[in-house]
């Protein structure tokens, strides 16, 4: 009879190991998937006659081959391949985005500084005027597009973000579920439920590209996750779900809140896509947004301060240049051309200078810059009193009438020529003006003047403008180009963008370096967890002939055991 | 090791795909004929590249506007031209007319051909340049210079500049009244005071201006019969009225005194007095000519015969210092501009070479690594297809 037992464990175990080998290969390709091996062993020997009598195998367990440090490595390398692999995504955008030429910045600058260089070799000419206003124009409109794209960037991560954060949800769930099933059947079978734990493994594992997880191994089977500073998505049968709000203080952003208390939770969030997305966001998008913003509302500024001390063809003041639309501070997406007739760019400068037919000496006054930042700066009432200055040769000095108002400037040809002079702000060893209406000017006091030679200045739209052939403002804007006038006088507008871009540039690169690195590890670590975990065909096929062979082997002790027990009964 | 079946089939596709996306990258490359496809693939280089463009850009700009600037300067220059070869022609005629073998019919006759001469004179002050602005009318391109022969500058003192590098300017125009006005000299003698029997009059002057004027005061006490004390002495001319027609150079007289020789003519007496001075003021050019071509008609090209034209070569030659002055200033210009052009021709080469060094792909090295990479793909692709095909399933 025992030969008969003998036999039929011998086929069920060979039986148990086919089936798993079949599992193997039918699993070879399953996401997740670790393969699995029988655990066999001796049955019980019985005792007949003082000796042991071997009574066959056992099927002990079916096993799942699995390394927990290997898995735990390749999940955190995924958190954070995936993070910086979304990062590089997004960031390489907005750096094509910077670099292209149809949109880049300082392509815009150069064409609209060299329209204005144009119109100041040819102050009347109404085309060089037009070609001016088209360029400003499409510097105007790079400004808005980079704005709009960028504003695009920040919706796809808002988007990235709700998506992310449903199927966390989701996930979540689904491992709670898998818990609550893996600790029922734990219970009741006293054996492990492979195939369910490879499938909470799997589902870990997607987590942890969506955002870096820690996993707390409960003693009851069931597997806990947290996510940033340990707020638990899922604690044994039971989840958390996230959700987003928009961000108080910008409300196009997006943040991540936790469990039904919504609580903020965005700033501990680390790994994983949504990582990448909130930190492309933080280093990239924001301050892309917040520099192209600077720049436009710096130019803005600048070029308006210098457009408005300027007067127009037909003798008006000149307006603002570019202005926000509406009435909001000026800001990347919102500037536009304040002007649409070309006769009202101000080429021309307020300010007139006449030479004393009388004097003698060959001395001259040239303006420097109009100081338009005052309140209520009026290009065209600035100095409708006239500023006259005469030279006193014996005290080398020249006094300086202003609306009824004296100064003294002291100028000695021999050291002071070229020499340049606020009036504004005359101090040691000048006089100032006594009153407290100073002509807003910066002059140039060359040559060598003899004694009682004067000079006057005056508004140019005094007793009537025809000064159409001034180009000193077309000039001044055009200077603004490469004069350092952004953040505290320190960049230029190209400096200010080639910044952003520099800054754009090496993120994104370091992101993909860091990414291609993180790729390397992934793939390494992936590579030792294959090694140990996955399923290889030929070693199945192996298997199968094993198995095939003792399969075979045990149905010959049935039949012999079989024939035995015939020729037993033939005996009688 | 053990390697799991699905580990052989991903590395074998992740090798094609790696392969491919180089591959692509390389033709990339190729075909935009650029090493730096984005920002990112070389940031800190990029960034030059940013600045060299703008440099490059800059830098043809101010040659465009050097070029712009210089045919400025040529168009002014030709006006100038021009006006110097008119006066220079009034001069001449200017030294017939006044040479003692003209009579009044001569004198009328050469008049005309001057008043001629400055009328020209007075267009080509007007000159346009190509868009139609008046060329010396300072910022006030729309207005000409000068209406009339005899009317004032209505320009002002303007003068455009343009950039022709980086901080430098040049001045592209001459405002009118620093071009055709210059001061006019007339050395006038005046009785101050005494009977109409005696006169002093100017009969030569150097054209310098007598800075403060010479008086003559007729003394009796002077000599056997009388004569001027020159500003109260102790400098004394004797002169009787029987010496009318006398000559004197007052420089010889007294080295003190200007290079001006005076006449003395008619019966002095002991009251009479006269002062030698010089008006100076700065007058157009045309009113100039048009003083001496009014003299011309009335004959009277004394060297105090009012208007007073006395001085007139002075005069002239002092309008055309004033044209040649500003021909000068043109060639210095137009020399600077030379100059920055040079300067601005090198930095762009260099800045296009750098730009290009940066920017450009090396098409060898770049055509050699694309077919090496191809070679590497096609490797990889038969490989995978041979470790595909191996299979201990084959056999069962």
């Amino acid at each position: 009879m025992s030969m008969l037992n003998i036999g039929r464990t011998a086929l069920a175990t060979s039986q148990a190991a086919l089936s798993t080998t079949s599992h193997n290969i039918a699993n070879v390709n399953t996401d997740g998937y670790n393969r699995q091996r029988i655990e066999q062993s001796t049955n019980m020997p019985i005792s007949s006659g003082g000796q042991f009598i071997g009574s066959g195998v056992q099927v002990d367990s079916v096993q799942r081959i699995f390394d927990s440090f290997l898995s735990e490595q390749v999940r955190s390398f995924t958190s954070q391949e995936q993070q910086l692999d979304t990062f590089s995504k997004f960031a390489k955008q907005v750096d094509d985005l910077l670099g292209s030429p149809q949109l880049s910045l300082s392509e815009g600058f150069q064409g609209f500084f060299d329209a204005v260089q144009s119109l100041a070799d040819d102050p009347t000419s109404t085309s060089a005027r037009q070609v001016m206003l088209t360029e400003a124009d499409i510097l105007a409109k790079r400004f808005n597009t980079l704005d709009t794209q960028l504003d695009a960037y920040n919706d796809q991560v808002n988007l990235g973000i709700e998506s992310s954060v449903d199927d966390i949800n989701l996930l979540s769930k689904d491992i709670a579920d898998l818990n609550k099933a893996i600790i029922a059947t734990s219970a009741s079978n006293n054996a492990s439920p492979n195939d369910l734990l490879d499938q909470r493994d799997q589902l870990i594992n997607e987590l942890s590209s969506l955002v870096s997880v820690s996993v707390i191994k409960e003693a009851n089977g069931a597997h806990s996750v947290m996510i940033g500073n340990g707020q638990a998505l899922v604690t044994g049968t039971s989840f958390a779900s996230l959700d987003t709000v928009p961000n108080a203080t910008d409300t196009t952003k997006l943040e991540i809140t936790y469990g039904s208390g919504g609580i903020n939770i965005s700033s501990q969030i680390t790994g994983g896509q949504l990582g990448g997305l909130l930190s492309v966001r933080e280093d990239v998008i924001d301050p892309a947004r917040t520099e192209i913003d600077a720049l436009a509302a710096g130019m803005v500024t600048t070029i308006n301060a210098q457009h408005t001390v300027g007067i127009t063809l037909d003798g008006n003041a000149g307006g603002n240049f570019f202005e926000p639309t509406g009435a909001l501070a000026p800001d990347a997406g919102n500037i536009r051309l304040a002007i649409t007739d070309p006769r009202d760019i101000a080429v021309a400068s307020a300010v007139t200078t006449t030479t004393s037919a009388a004097n003698t000496g060959t001395a001259a006054i040239t303006l420097n810059s109009v100081d338009g930042t005052a309140v209520g700066f009026d290009a065209l009432t600035a100095l409708n009193t006239a500023l006259t200055f005469s030279y006193d040769a014996a005290a080398k000095t020249y006094t300086v009438n202003y609306a009824g108002d004296t100064a003294t400037i002291s100028y000695d040809p021999a050291t002071d020529s070229g020499k340049s002079i606020d009036l504004s702000a005359l101090g040691a060893p000048h006089t100032d003006f006594t009153g407290a209406t100073k002509p807003p000017l910066t002059i140039t006091l060359s040559g060598v003047p003899a004694d009682t030679d004067s000079f006057t200045m005056t508004n140019s739209t005094s007793g009537g403008f025809s000064s159409v052939g001034d180009n000193r403002n077309a000039l001044a804007l055009a200077e603004l180009q490469v004069t350092k006038v952004l953040n505290g006088g320190t960049q230029t507008y190209d400096d200010s963008y080639g910044k952003l871009v520099a800054n754009v540039a090496t993120r994104t690169h370091q992101a993909d370096v860091g990414q291609q690195t993180q790729q390397g590890l992934l793939d390494q670590t992936n590579a030792s967890y294959q090694s140990v975990s996955g399923v290889n065909l030929d070693e199945e096929a192996a298997d199968l002939i094993k198995y095939q062979q003792a399969y075979q082997a045990a149905s010959q002790i049935i039949t012999v055991s079989n024939t035995i027990f015939n020729s037993l009964i033939n005996a009688f | 090791m053990r390697v799991s079946t699905s580990q052989i089939f991903d590395q074998g596709l992740t090798a094609m795909l790696n392969k491919q996306t180089e591959v692509s990258q390389a033709q990339l490359q190729v075909s935009t004929g650029k090493k730096i496809l984005n920002p990112s693939d070389d940031p800190a280089a990029s960034v030059q590249m940013l600045n060299l463009q703008r440099e490059f850009s800059l830098t043809e700009q101010y040659l465009d506007n050097a070029t712009k600037a210089e045919n400025k300067q040529v168009i002014e220059e030709g006006a100038l031209i021009s006006a110097t070869d008119i006066l220079q022609r009034i001069r001449e005629i200017a030294v017939q007319a006044l040479s003692d073998t003209n009579g009044p019919d001569q004198r009328k006759a050469l008049a005309k051909e001057v008043s001629q001469l400055n009328e020209q004179l007075l267009s080509l002050s007007n000159s346009k340049d190509s868009s139609g602005d008046y060329l010396f009318s300072g910022f006030q391109t729309n207005t000409p210079p000068y209406e009339t022969i005899n009317g004032a500058y209505q320009g002002d003192e303007g003068q455009r500049s343009m950039k022709i590098g980086a901080g430098v300017t040049i001045e592209t125009n001459d405002p009118g009244n620093a071009v055709f006005e210059s001061r006019h000299i007339a050395t006038t003698s005046t009785k101050v005071a005494g009977t109409a029997d005696s006169n002093i009059t100017i009969s030569s002057s150097d054209g310098r201006e007598v800075s403060s004027a010479i008086t003559f005061t007729f003394n009796t006490a002077i000599g056997p019969s009388g004569g001027y004390d020159v500003n109260g002495g102790p400098t004394t001319i004797p002169y009787t009225a029987a010496e009318s027609g006398l000559n004197i150079d007052l420089n010889a007289l007294d080295p003190s005194l200007p290079n001006v020789s005076v006449t003395l003519t008619g019966t002095p007496s002991a009251t009479d007095s006269f002062s030698v001075g010089t008006n100076s003021s700065v007058q157009t050019m045309f009113k100039t000519i048009d003083q001496f071509v009014k003299a011309l008609e009335a004959d009277k090209v004394g060297i105090d015969d009012g208007p007073n034209n006395g001085d007139f070569l002075i005069n002239i030659d002092a309008s055309m210092d004033s044209v040649l002055n500003t021909q000068a200033k043109i060639g210095a210009r137009v020399n600077s501009i030379d100059y920055m052009r040079d300067i601005n021709d090198g930095l762009s080469f260099n800045n296009q070479k750098i730009l290009s060094e940066i920017r450009d792909l090396d098409y060898a090295e770049a055509v050699s690594k694309l077919s090496l990479q191809m070679t590497a793909l096609e490797a990889a692709q038969k490989t995978f297809t041979r470790v595909q095909g191996l299979s201990l399933l084959n056999y069962l």
